[in-house]
């Protein structure tokens, strides 16, 4: 479960945003969405415990993330927040199957084959286990993406512009195959994006205005 | 631990050129430090090694220097013989001043080993004895140090005929000299030498001049035409060097002395002996002194040099860490989203720079002793000289230390960046 109250931030005194709160019970999902430059991602990294607010409380699981000290919040987010990226970034040196266990290792918890082959083979990259991340296609990486995201069963999933670079198709399944995973292991879903493609698939969605 | 220097290893391998070239240029740098180092280390154990304790060395006069290396290292040609009873008084074991002293009869070879006549005493100087056989109790008889056996293939019941100077197969004698033992190593120029009592040398010598032209080639005895066959099969020989001063008008080349203490008086005896008598008393430790002035001024070149290799090393090290920083600061970014600490962070970095510095000293240290193998190949070949390629120096473990602490100071800063990596922006950027 993820809720925000009075979240404010301003990178200088001309650019303040006040956002919405949001509540999204585990299990639930949300689409935020707006125009660009409205903050959606600087929202997303607030809510990811990477940017500190101006003022406003984060609560996921009914922890105040923003109250934890620094090295407390990584270890928070590792194990109770998973993050997919518009562009995927990978550990270059090391195979897809590793960039599962690296997860696992940084959210201090050990490395749990069962669980990364589970995801592989549920995001059909079984096949690819031992091939270096980088050789796998932009459909692929996403797909890694979101095994990572889900690695360590997050409380949060928060996806930014998870389906840019996807056809409708492709688009589609990825946002259906989040919501499945996340009602499946209990995570509250976040989908960050301005695509419009994307409003048939919410109940629940949010927009922000710069 | 283990975790994150494997993971630091697949970093460096998947930029195999940069880390290659990173690595090799420390490993350059480590193996010129290392092999200066190791051969200066050596080079001053084998000289200590090789004082054998001498105070003094008389002999004839002429470059104090030469008697040194003639006598101690055996790498020069002597100045010249002088008569046993010009050295009497120093043969003697009553001598007030004079602890121990041994004769040295020099000239022959063989197969360029020096055949070195001399007593018993010389076994204690040089702390050895007999492995195999017995010692030389006859004329002719001989006990080949470790490394000459080896290299001549010589063992107890061999026979050799000497020749004049340090050239193989010149000039030989007629008479066959029999092997009776093999020494103990001792890791000094005692290794390298053939041993035979002073009869040996007199009577190989019985028609040819002391004053022979041939520097290297300084024979024993002129004035006694003693001839082999005039030998009794039962001759007997010195053991002792009390016993030469029976022999008063035989020559030795030189006699090495062990003084009793370092009290004024045994200072003054060297003195006293170039003041006063037709002998020269030359003094190793100041010789040797002399010898590392003149060559100071190279070492501290040379130790100028390895510092500078090893900062050049530094800074390939330092660079490489920055570039593969930059190329990898979305990996970074998202390592710390995934719950990485920002010590885990610098630490990842740190040990790159260590592993780096790990492989540029095995590279380095491997390149540096098997240069020194070759090079002491060449020099036991040339001067008798031997190297120990393989041993472990403690100056190795020293520059082992400051390549590591170099490769800590060379991550700091780019530990340091990766400690603060700006998530927000970076992943804004990306």
């Amino acid at each position: 479960m993820i809720v925000t109250k009075d979240v404010c931030f301003e990178y200088n005194a001309s650019h303040r945003w006040h956002f919405p709160d949001i509540r999204i019970d585990a299990g639930g999902s949300m689409l935020i969405s707006g125009l660009s430059g409205s903050g959606k991602t600087t929202f997303m990294h607030i809510l990811a415990g990477i940017l500190k607010p101006l003022s406003g409380k984060v609560f996921v699981n009914d922890t105040d993330i923003y109250r934890l000290s620094s090295g407390a919040l990584d270890k928070f987010r590792g194990r109770h927040i998973g993050l997919v990226f518009q562009t995927p970034h990978f550990i270059r040196s090391l195979s897809v199957a590793e960039n599962l266990g690296i997860a696992m290792k940084l959210a201090g918890n050990k490395v749990h084959t069962p669980r990364i082959q589970e995801l592989l083979t549920r995001l059909q990259l079984d096949q690819y286990a031992k091939s270096p991340a980088y050789k796998l296609s932009t459909g692929e990486r996403q797909r890694l993406s979101i095994a990572r995201a889900l690695v360590n069963s997050p409380a949060v999933l928060l996806a930014d512009e998870p389906t840019s670079s996807l056809d409708d198709l492709r688009s589609s399944r990825v946002i259906e195959l989040l919501k499945q995973l996340c009602v499946e292991q209990g995570s509250s879903l976040v989908i960050i994006s301005h695509d419009t493609r994307l409003k048939s698939h919410f109940a629940s969605q949010t927009i922000i205005h710069s | 631990m283990m975790y994150w220097f494997r993971l630091a290893w697949r970093n460096l391998a998947d930029r195999p050129l940069s880390t290659l070239l990173t690595v090799l240029l420390l490993a350059l740098g480590i193996s010129i430090s290392a092999f200066l180092l190791i051969t200066e280390r050596q080079l001053n154990d084998n000289f200590s090694r090789n004082l054998a304790g001498v105070d003094l060395i008389l002999g004839a006069k002429g470059s104090p220097l030469q008697t040194v290396l003639c006598n101690l290292y055996h790498i020069d040609s002597p100045t010249g013989n002088v008569e046993v009873n010009e050295v009497k008084a120093f043969l003697h074991p009553a001598h007030p001043l004079i602890r121990a002293r041994v004769p040295l009869l020099l000239g022959d070879s063989y197969k360029t080993h020096r055949l070195v006549g001399t007593t018993y005493e010389f076994l204690d100087f040089y702390q050895t004895g007999i492995a195999t056989g017995r010692k030389w109790q006859k004329p002719f008889e001989a006990v080949a140090g470790s490394k000459a056996a080896k290299a001549l293939s010589l063992k107890p019941g061999s026979s050799f005929k000497s020749s004049h100077g340090l050239l193989p197969d010149v000039d030989e004698h007629d008479h066959l000299i029999t092997i009776t033992g093999i020494l103990q190593p001792t890791g000094s120029i005692a290794d390298q030498l053939i041993l035979t009592s002073p009869q040996t040398v007199w009577y190989s010598h019985p028609h040819q001049s002391e004053t022979h032209e041939d520097v290297e080639h300084i024979h024993s005895d002129e004035a006694n035409h003693h001839h082999p066959e005039h030998l009794k099969p039962d001759s007997t020989i010195d053991t002792s060097a009390t016993q030469l001063i029976s022999h008063p008008d035989r020559s030795v080349t030189s006699v090495l002395v062990r003084l009793k203490n370092h009290n004024f008086q045994a200072l003054n005896l060297a003195r006293n002996i170039n003041e006063n008598t037709a002998i020269q008393a030359s003094n190793p430790a100041i010789e040797l002194n002399r010898l590392y002035d003149t060559m100071g001024v190279g070492e501290q070149i040379l130790r100028y040099l390895v510092l500078i290799l090893l900062a050049v090393g530094g800074a390939a090290i330092f660079i490489a860490l920055l570039q593969a920083l930059k190329d990898r600061k979305y990996e970074l970014a998202i390592m710390r989203v995934m719950g990485g600490s920002p010590t885990q962070l610098a630490g990842l970095v740190l040990a790159e720079s260590l592993l780096m510095c790990v492989l540029g000293l095995v590279i380095g240290l491997l390149i540096a002793h098997t240069g020194l193998w070759f090079f002491g190949t060449y020099a036991a070949d040339k001067y008798k000289y031997s190297f120990d390629a393989w041993q472990w120096t403690m100056q190795e473990t020293r520059l082992c230390g400051i390549v590591l602490i170099l490769g800590c100071l060379a991550a700091v800063f780019p530990a340091v960046s990766a400690y603060k990596t700006e998530l927000s922006q970076t992943l804004t950027d990306s």
